[in-house]
């Protein structure tokens, strides 16, 4: 989506999706703020469907619960 | 501090089951959904234990909103939260500290109308 000139992406993730959704986007703020990708990718919204988080560390994310990580990403 | 400044976007969410608000299947992560312009959906056109048919009611609820009217919000004349609510009202959702509760319709499949 390189050549991407539309006006408006939404990401919508469903259930674990939405925690992919969720890095979607921040990888295109980040991408976007290095300026190595297409800023019109900027998602005007993220949506949230049903979105489930499991319980418990995990230990390939630095034993954070996916929850809490996906909150880091989220929170200023 | 404005949520969307991190990810780029305005960040909505729409609950439909108890899988994801249960502790003992998943985490129901309020901190997160604090933040989002939140909508709780109530699929009661399936039963209790249709949790499975439930969760899944959030995709189709959300696509299919894209074509119908912004629910609106009993006295006031606010309007509630779809995939058609504009930006400035998804920003002001996202920044209140109360979430929407979609209440009419609950026996029915079809989202607003």
């Amino acid at each position: 989506m390189s050549n991407y000139t539309g006006s408006r992406v939404i990401i919508a993730g469903h259930s674990l999706g939405n925690q992919m959704a969720i890095v979607v986007a921040k990888k295109l703020k980040d991408g976007i703020s290095a300026g190595d990708t297409n800023s019109k990718l900027k998602p005007k919204r993220i949506a949230l469907l049903d979105p489930y988080y499991s319980n418990g560390t995990k230990s390939y994310i630095s034993n954070q619960w996916t929850g809490a990580k996906a909150r880091g990403y989220v929170d200023t | 501090m404005l949520i969307h400044k991190k990810l780029g976007g305005d960040l909505e969410a729409y609950r439909s089951s108890s899988v994801t608000n249960t502790f003992l299947i998943g985490d129901a992560n309020k901190g997160l959904l604090n933040e989002t312009a939140f909508l709780e959906l109530k699929p009661w056109y399936f039963q209790s234990w249709q949790q499975a048919e439930k969760h899944g009611a959030a995709v189709w609820h959300y696509l299919w909103s894209f074509a119908e009217n912004i629910p609106s919000i009993k006295s006031s004349s606010d309007l509630g939260l779809s995939a058609k609510t504009g930006d400035t009202r998804v920003k002001a959702l996202m920044n209140g500290s109360k979430g929407l509760t979609h209440d009419l319709g609950a026996y029915t499949k079809k989202p607003c109308g």
